[in-house]
């Protein structure tokens, strides 16, 4: 299983790497939308995607749409990441397309046990 | 989180809040730019956001109160003044305080609680009150996400409550990456289930939409953990699928009453009380007349059924750990024999007064029938144990054994509440216990070799149980490297067992491990690879009336499938004739009959192919096989066998009926009499021989193979 | 009235999951209207290969079976089950016994048998 996280703070990416490493997934880092996307057109196929909403040069939003008018990727589980106070972030994220969401902070095993939850 | 992402979180974090003072200061010049408002946003919202994770949930808290400030200027509800840009300033300065000091947990101080007070009165009039944020959560579900549920306390202590579920997907949920399959599973994973999925909505080809979703379910569930544990499994899909959980009364379990048909139907809102009412005045089985009558449609019916027979299952478990008496195996073996002794009574008694044709007798004979029906199923349940005690065992020889070979390996299992009879359980045991040994020994390979082929390096093990008509099955799947066909040929040859040019099927050839003293392991290891162990296996299920089949994909695994007879006294047999004699066929075998076209190309020895389906099938005839003398009818029968997918025809004079018959085992004297595996004595007191559907079968194939 | 029966069969292999529902549909459509003599198609649809189904490539085993009856002809399933997916489909529910090859799949997925032919 390949993972493509999508984040611009670098610590919670690694973090997130780190985690589902540990589970023996494989991951693929981007640092916002427009390099998630990069990350697509690059030939690999990715079984989840989790990202971001807040970005600079792209937000997860439009990465999301932008994913799902891509044949390969009209099915692929993705999930948002969104904090609490952002329930309105929940509902856009899914109207663009998104499986579900994780909302930081989150531990270790909330991660791993959502990326089963819609994947695998 | 992770202690060792804090560094990565601390430099992120100032590099963060050195770009905001930058910004801040921008802004300061041009407050309109809203790009400028759009960036100090995000700077504060990935450190709320990731504050928390690392251990710095103060400052986290602390930047909420300032998002909210930074959100309604985005928006444009409230100007960037002097008091933001200070504020902000300020705010800044302390969240990098407070990470230096790792700070991570307590109450904010004075100069903290200023600001807090300052960011709110700048807010007021100007942003919608985000101070509580699950205000604007979308859904329950979401809440509960967030932060620990009150409403997630267990629901009674232990407490099984039954939840009927009925979900209906959005014609749309695949294209959001959701796999309806997969709610199911977890749902199922919670505790007992049954669900019947309703396909009816699904239109013919040319109309489908390939990636809509047409599918709905019905589902009840029992769990002790609550219905929030429910909800939670559809907690994304909230809106996307019609979702209603309604938790079922509570068991009414005096007196082991269940509930009625109609009685769940009207629950469920399927029929109206009077339609009801109609469809019991009628004499008939209420389903059919409510299928006839069109009153309620037979995915509705479906559910219902099998919601009734959910609640009668866990209601049946409810009470089993109620009250339990132990009584001596031998008393339990003496009480089925003399209700297989009954059995063969009540068959001549119903045989006698069929031929007497006295009403009154028959009357009598038939519902002794029935209850004699029930008493030996009745009997025979109280025998039968599930076989998960066995399973368990399993493990620690797979625990011990991995170790041993230097293998990780994993023991799934699987039907652990199968039920099979005590007897065949404990006579199980030997066999499994080989065939474990030699799926870990030979079967799985060592990690680096599983690496190599780019297999998990664990391999794993599965061993499961179910119903197959009226036997149970057996399944011992390993992930390993299959069956090697080639060196076993090689080594059939090698000892004579398959001529130099011979040719055998794979299902063949797989057969030959089951030889005596039969191994191509390279190394005799201390476990297993002597050649013992496969024979014996074969032996012994052989001698429990059941059968042993492999399937081997190579380099994915092997699969060794025992097939065991529910249990030993007792089979439902076809009873057929051929001239004076009478044979009976087990029933559970048999596919069905058909005439035999007259002389239909029977060869000299009696052997044929004939179609039957789009298939050819080898026939035999067993008035040849069983040289019984006498007459040949012009007009006789084939009775297709199936046994594992392959199917032979038996050619009978003349097919009699079903019987239910108790197996009366063969004296020493014919043990090596193949092809029969038992006898029983009719109602009219003579003896019919069982025919070994297995071994018969497996000759005429070995017959065929040599005619070609 | 053609009243000849054509056999046509088509093995599946792989995994069926949604990305796939598309190219399946075609595939069986093509399958079912082959026949250009107005014979009926009788399908055997292979599974031996198959490694795993989604509720997508299920639902379209329903609408073909739909439509090979209305065309007169049937749709059957054949060939054994690779027990990685009878155990996927047993653990998703929708099949509640081990069925083991095409008949038994087909006898214990919910009213496959009694579909009825629609237009």
């Amino acid at each position: 299983m390949t993972i493509l996280v999508i984040d611009d703070s670098a610590a919670i990416r690694q973090s997130i790497t780190y985690i589902l490493q540990q589970e023996g997934y494989t991951t693929v880092e981007a640092s916002d939308g427009l390099e998630g996307l990069a990350k697509l057109d690059g030939g690999d196929k990715f079984d989840c995607i989790i990202t971001d909403v807040n970005m600079p040069n792209m937000d997860g939003i439009s990465f999301i749409r932008k994913a799902r008018e891509n044949p390969k990727f009209k099915f692929t589980p993705i999930l948002v990441l969104t904090t609490e106070s952002q329930g309105s972030k929940m509902n856009e994220g899914k109207e663009a397309g998104a499986t579900g969401w994780i909302v930081k902070p989150f531990s270790a095993d909330k991660l791993l046990a959502v990326v089963k939850k819609v994947a695998e | 989180m992770i202690d060792k992402f804090k560094d990565a979180f601390r430099e992120e974090a100032y590099e963060l809040l050195s770009q905001l003072e930058d910004i801040l200061l921008e802004l300061e010049a041009s407050p309109k730019d809203l790009e400028l408002i759009n960036a100090a946003f995000r700077a504060i919202h990935t450190i709320k956001g990731s504050a928390g994770m690392f251990g710095f949930e103060k400052p986290g808290r602390f930047a909420h109160d300032l998002e909210n400030l930074l959100d309604a200027c985005r928006a444009g509800k409230r100007e960037v003044d002097k008091t933001v840009i200070d504020l902000t300033l300020r705010a800044r300065d302390k969240i990098r305080a407070m990470i230096e000091q790792d700070e991570s947990e307590g109450s904010f101080d004075e100069e903290a609680q200023l600001l807090i007070h300052e960011f709110r009165a700048a807010c007021t009039g100007y942003c919608e009150d985000k101070a509580q944020p699950q205000a604007t959560a979308p859904s329950a579900a979401a809440q509960r996400d967030g932060q620990a549920s009150p409403s997630a306390a267990p629901a009674g202590a232990g407490g099984i409550r039954s939840y009927r579920i009925r979900l209906v997907p959005a014609r749309d949920i695949f294209l959001s990456g959701t796999r309806p399959l997969k709610l199911l599973e977890e749902l199922a994973a919670l505790s007992v289930m049954s669900a019947v999925a309703n396909f009816s909505a699904v239109p013919s080809l040319d109309t489908l939409d390939p990636e809509a979703c047409y599918t709905s379910w019905d589902a009840i569930l029992s769990t002790d953990k609550g219905i929030d544990a429910i909800r939670d499994v559809f907690i994304f899909v909230e809106d996307q699928c019609e979702l209603s959980i309604d938790e079922l009364g509570e068991a009414d379990d005096e007196e082991g009453h269940t509930k009625k048909l109609g009685e769940i139907l009207l629950e469920r809102g399927a029929i109206q009380k009077p339609a009801l009412d109609d469809a019991l005045k009628s004499q008939r089985k209420l389903g059919e007349v409510l299928i006839d009558t069109h009153a309620v449609s037979s995915s509705e019916l479906q559910a219902a059924l099998a919601e009734q027979d959910h609640l009668k299952r866990v209601q049946e478990k409810h009470v089993d750990t109620g009250s339990s008496v132990r009584v001596a195996s031998e008393k339990l073996d003496q009480l089925v024999d003399l209700v297989g002794e009954m059995v063969t009574l009540q068959a001549r008694l119903s045989r006698t007064s069929g031929e007497l044709a006295d009403t009154g007798l028959s009357s009598i004979a038939e519902q002794l029938e029935r209850l004699v029906s029930q008493l030996r199923d009745n009997a025979m349940s109280i025998r039968m144990l599930p076989i998960g005690s066995t399973f368990s065992k399993f493990r620690r020889v797979v625990r011990d054994l991995s170790r041993d070979l230097g293998k990780q390996v994993d023991l799934l299992t699987e039907g652990e509440d199968t039920e099979l009879d005590k007897t065949v359980i404990e006579r199980l045991n030997d066999p499994l216990v080989h065939i474990i040994r030699n799926s870990l020994d030979h079967g799985i390979e060592q990690p680096h070799e599983r690496k190599a082929k780019g297999k998990p390096e664990g391999g794993t093990i599965c061993l499961s149980a179910s119903h197959s008509g009226a036997t149970v099955e057996i399944r011992v799947s390993d992930d390993g490297n299959g069956l090697n066909l080639e060196a076993i040929r090689n080594k059939a040859r090698e000892r004579g067992i398959m001529g130099p040019n011979e040719e055998l099927s794979e299902q063949d050839t797989m057969q030959l491990i089951f030889r005596p003293s039969f191994s191509t392991a390279q190394n005799v290891s201390a476990v297993s690879g002597r050649g013992v162990g496969m024979d014996v296996v074969k032996r012994e299920i052989d001698a429990l009336g059941g059968g042993v089949y492999l399937e081997s994909k190579p380099g994915q695994g092997t699969t060794v499938v025992l097939s065991i007879p529910l249990t030993l006294a007792i089979i439902e047999g076809l009873l057929v004739r051929i001239g004076g004699e009478r044979f009976v066929i087990p029933l559970s075998c048999v596919e069905a009959c058909v005439e035999l076209e007259e002389q239909e190309g029977l060869s000299e020895d009696g052997s044929a192919l004939i179609h039957y389906r789009g298939d050819l099938i080898p026939i035999v005839d067993l008035r040849r096989s069983f040289a019984v003398p006498g007459e040949q009818p012009a007009l006789r029968q084939v009775v297709v066998a199936n046994d594992q997918g392959t199917r032979t025809g038996y050619v009978v004079d003349a097919v009699i009926g079903d019987y239910q018959t108790v197996i009366k085992p063969l004296g020493r004297l014919f043990k090596e009499a193949e092809g029969i595996s038992g006898a029983t004595i009719l109602g009219d007191g003579t003896v019919a021989l069982i025919i070994d559907h297995k071994r018969v079968s497996e000759a005429a194939r070995r017959q065929k193979g040599r005619v070609h | 009235m053609a009243t000849a029966k054509k056999n046509a069969r088509v093995k599946l292999h792989g995994s069926y999951g949604i990305e796939r529902a598309e190219e399946l549909a075609q595939q069986l459509k093509s399958a079912l209207a082959e026949n250009d003599d107005g014979s009926r198609v009788l399908l055997e649809l292979d599974l031996a290969g198959v490694t795993e189904l989604d509720l997508s490539a299920i639902q379209l085993l329903y609408a073909a079976k739909k439509s090979a009856l209305a065309g007169g002809g049937d749709l059957l399933l054949v060939g054994m089950l690779k027990p990685a997916l009878s155990a996927r489909l047993r653990s998703s529910t929708l099949i509640s016994t081990h069925a083991a090859d095409g008949p038994a799949l087909a006898e214990a997925l919910p009213s496959f048998l009694n579909t009825e032919a629609t237009r």
